[in-house]
C-alpha cells in the first residue's frame, strides 16, 4: 500500500480520508465535503483490495462494452463516478472503438459477448460492495497508440509498428488477452486480502469467473492459430514482456504448445503454475504492467492520471 | 380428513396412536389439532415423525486440512478420469496413498480421439490435475486421504449415466459413454469440472488467511481448466450447429439435459448451466456457469458430494465413489 504517492487529485487523497476516519470514530462531523458525502452509504470493510478491483473491472467493462456493442456502451457517468451521488464525477475511457465480427466468426463474437456482459454485472456487483467508497474512474487510454507502446515493449510488433486492436477480430482479442489476463491474476491471488463474510466467496467466485473468462479468450485465439499462426507467438512474447516487467516471480504464461516427455503435443490455454495454481499477481505488480513499467510509478500506459483508491503505485522491479 | 378427525375426537392419545402406526393416517399433525384431550402428560408422548422427513446429515466443523482433503478427493476423480481416457491407465499408486480406505479406480477406457487439438487440451489439464495432486498432498501433510474406490464407468447402470438425464425424463434407450468419441469425453469432463468447480470455488473462502492465497490459486485453476472443457465442447457443438444438427442428439442439448441431470441432486435449485444453444445462423454461448451476480456458482460440499453418489438425499457413498469418500467431509446432504 503506497499511500504516500498518491497525487492529490483524487477523490480519496490521503488527508480526505483520515478526516473521514476520525469523523467515523469519533462521531464528529469534521469533514469539510461532510454534507455532500451524507447520502453515501460506506459499508464494506475491504475497501481497499476491492477499490483496486474496481479500477480493474473499469478497465475490462469498457473495452469490452465497446467493442462488443458500440461507443454508446462506454461506461456512463452513473457507473463510473466515485461514491453515490453526483460530486465525484468520472472520467469517460477514451479511445475504444466497435470491432466488426463477420458471421464466420459467430462462435468468438457470442463467447466475447458473455464476457463483456459478465464483466459488466461485476463491476456494478464490486460498486454495490464499496457504495459511498467506490472510486471514480480517472482516465482510461485504450488508444491504437496506447497498445502499440505495449507491443512494441513486448517485441510482438516493431520499433515504430502499429499495433491497432479494432482493425480484426484476431487483433480484438489479442489486445483482450492483454486485459483480462491481468485482471484474473490479480484475482485469483486476492483473497487473504478479503475479510467480510460476503465479500470473501463472491471474490472467490469473481476469481473463478475471470480465470474462466481469460481461459475463454485464450481458447479462441488458440482456434484462431490455425488461420493466422502468428497468434501463439504474439502472446508468447507478450507474457514474456509482462513476466519480465513485474518483477522475478513467474505471473504469466505464453500461448504457444509445448511437447511433453512422450512426444506428445500439450496445449497451455490456461495460465497455471507447475503446481496446477493460477498464476497471480499482487495489486502492484499489475500497475507495473498497466503502467507499462518495472519502476514504482503513479501513472502511465491505460493510466496517463494514475487510478484512484489507495493501492496507486505500481512496485519498484 | 373430517371423517378422521371426528374419529380421532373420540379416542384417546394411545387408540390414536395405534391407528396411525397402523398406517391408517396421513395427515398427522392436523389430527393431533383436534385431539386436545387435557389427558395430563400427553405432550410427553413421542411426536410421530412422517417418513417423508429424513434426518440432515450430522453436523460438522470443518479444518483447513479436511477441506483440502474434500479437494483432494474431488481431484482424484478427475485425474481418474483424465488418465483412463487419455492413456488407458491410472496415476501414479504413490499419489494415491494415505488415511481411509484405499480403494482402485474401475470402469472406463482409452478414448479415440478425433481431433488432436482435443488430447493436447486433455493433455494439459490432466497434467495439472496431478500437478494440483501433489500439491494438495505434499499441503495436507500426514493427514493426507487415500484415494477411495473409484468407479468411472459409462453405460447402462454407470455412474456417468445416473448423473445424465433429469429424474422427469422418458426412460432411455441408449445410454451415455462417455469414452465413445471426442464429443462424449468432453461431456463427461465438463460433468464432472462443474461440480469439482463449484465445489472448490466455495470452499476457497473458508480457509485460514494463510492458505487462502494457494488455495484461491487453486480455485481459479480448476475453473480455467473447466473452462477449456467447455469451450472445447463448445466449438465442437457450433461447428455441429453450423452444419445444420439441432435436436436431442445435439452436443448443445445434450450438454443442457446433463445439467439438468446433475441439478436433481445438488440442489435445491438451478446450480448448473450447459454450454448455450445454436442452430445454422444463431448461436448463444454460456461458457461460464454463473449466478444472478454473474459470478461462478459455488456448490456446498454437500450438495458436489449429492451429484457425485447420485443420491438427492443423505448419503455416504454410491456412484463415482461406492465406498464414499477418504475424509471428515463425506456425507450428501438434503439436496431435493
Amino acid at each position: 500500500m503506497d499511500q504516500g504517492a498518491l497525487d492529490g487529485t483524487g477523490d480519496f487523497n490521503v488527508p480526505d480520508r483520515r478526516r473521514a476516519l476520525f469523523a467515523l470514530m469519533s462521531g464528529v462531523a469534521v469533514w469539510g465535503g461532510i454534507e455532500s458525502a451524507k447520502a453515501e452509504v460506506v459499508s464494506s470493510v475491504d475497501t481497499i483490495p476491492l477499490q483496486f478491483a474496481l479500477n480493474l473491472q473499469y478497465l475490462t467493462t469498457n473495452f469490452l462494452q465497446v467493442v462488443i456493442y458500440g461507443l454508446d456502451h462506454l461506461l456512463a457517468g452513473d457507473l463510473i463516478r466515485g461514491g453515490e451521488v453526483t460530486d465525484k464525477p468520472g472520467v469517460q475511457a477514451r479511445g475504444i472503438l466497435p470491432v466488426k465480427f463477420a458471421a464466420a466468426d459467430r462462435r468468438d463474437r457470442t463467447r466475447l459477448n458473455e464476457i463483456a456482459d459478465e464483466h459488466w454485472w461485476r463491476l456494478n456487483l464490486i460498486r454495490g460492495f464499496l457504495r459511498g467508497d467506490a472510486p471514480a474512474q480517472k482516465l482510461i487510454d485504450c488508444s491504437p497508440e496506447t497498445f502499440s507502446a505495449m507491443f512494441q515493449a513486448a517485441r510482438a510488433i516493431a520499433d515504430g509498428a502499429i499495433f491497432n486492436p479494432y482493425e480484426s477480430v484476431d487483433n480484438c482479442l489479442l489486445a483482450a488477452d492483454t486485459l483480462i489476463s491481468v485482471a484474473a491474476s490479480v484475482y485469483s491471488a486476492i483473497l487473504p486480502s478479503i475479510t467480510d463474510e460476503i465479500a470473501t466467496p463472491t471474490m472467490a467466485s469473481i476469481a473463478a469467473s475471470t480465470a474462466s473468462n481469460a481461459t475463454t479468450i485464450r481458447s479462441m485465439l488458440f482456434d484462431r492459430a490455425q488461420a493466422n499462426p502468428a497468434i501463439p507467438g504474439i502472446i508468447d512474447q507478450l507474457a514474456a514482456w509482462r513476466d519480465r516487467i513485474d518483477g522475478t516471480a513467474q505471473t504469466d504464461l505464453g500461448l504457444s504448445s509445448v511437447t511433453d516427455a512422450s512426444g506428445a503435443t500439450v496445449t497451455r490455454l490456461a495460465a497455471s503454475d507447475s503446481s496446477g495454481l493460477y498464476l497471480g499477481r499482487t495489486p502492484q505488480q499489475a500497475l507495473n504492467v498497466l503502467f507499462m513499467t518495472s519502476a514504482a510509478a503513479t501513472t502511465g500506459g491505460f493510466f496517463p492520471t494514475g487510478i484512484n483508491g489507495s493501492i496507486v503505485s505500481s512496485a519498484a522491479n | 380428513m373430517n371423517d378422521l378427525t371426528n374419529v380421532a375426537r373420540q379416542q384417546s392419545r394411545r387408540s390414536l396412536l395405534a391407528l396411525m402406526s397402523a398406517g391408517a393416517m396421513a395427515g398427522g399433525l392436523s389430527m393431533l389439532t383436534g385431539c386436545n384431550d387435557d389427558v395430563v402428560g400427553s405432550e410427553a408422548l413421542p411426536t410421530p415423525t412422517p417418513t417423508a422427513t429424513p434426518t440432515p446429515p450430522v453436523a460438522y466443523t470443518p479444518t483447513d486440512s479436511d477441506r483440502m482433503n474434500f479437494t483432494l478427493q474431488l481431484h482424484y476423480l478427475l485425474a481418474a478420469y483424465l488418465q483412463m481416457s487419455l492413456t488407458g491407465g491410472r496415476i501414479s499408486a504413490a499419489l494415491t496413498t494415505g488415511s481411509g480406505t484405499a480403494g482402485q479406480v474401475s470402469g472406463g477406457r482409452k478414448v479415440t480421439f478425433g481431433d488432436g487439438r482435443v488430447a493436447a487440451a486433455t493433455r494439459e489439464v490432466a497434467s495439472a490435475t496431478t500437478a494440483r495432486i501433489t500439491y494438495l498432498r505434499r499441503s495436507v501433510g500426514n493427514a493426507v486421504s487415500a484415494q477411495p474406490a473409484i468407479n468411472i464407468a459409462g453405460g447402462q447402470g454407470s455412474p456417468f449415466q445416473a448423473i445424465a438425464l433429469p429424474s422427469t425424463a422418458t426412460a432411455p434407450t441408449t445410454f451415455f459413454d462417455p469414452y465413445a468419441s471426442d464429443g462424449d469425453f468432453l461431456l463427461g469432463a465438463v460433468a464432472l469440472f462443474a461440480v469439482a468447480t463449484s465445489a472448490i470455488t466455495n470452499l476457497a473462502s473458508g480457509y485460514s488467511a494463510s492458505l487462502r492465497g494457494p488455495m484461491g490459486a487453486l480455485s481459479a485453476s480448476v475453473a480455467a481448466h473447466d473452462s477449456v472443457f467447455r469451450n472445447a465442447l463448445f466449438t465442437l457443438a457450433a461447428r455441429e450447429a453450423a452444419a445444420g444438427t439441432t435436436g436431442a442428439t445435439s452436443l448443445f442439448s445434450r450438454a443442457n439435459v446433463m445439467s439438468d441431470g446433475r441439478d436433481q441432486f445438488g440442489g435445491p435449485g438451478d446450480r448448473d448451466q450447459g454450454i448455450g444453444s445454436g442452430s445454422v445462423n444463431n448461436l448463444q454461448a454460456n461458457i461460464g456457469v454463473t449466478d444472478p451476480n454473474y459470478v461462478a456458482i459455488r456448490r456446498t460440499p454437500e450438495q458436489a458430494l449429492g451429484v457425485l453418489y447420485a443420491n438427492a438425499s443423505v448419503a455416504s457413498s454410491g456412484a463415482f465413489f461406492p465406498a464414499g469418500m477418504n475424509g471428515t467431509i463425506r456425507t450428501s446432504g438434503l439436496n431435493s
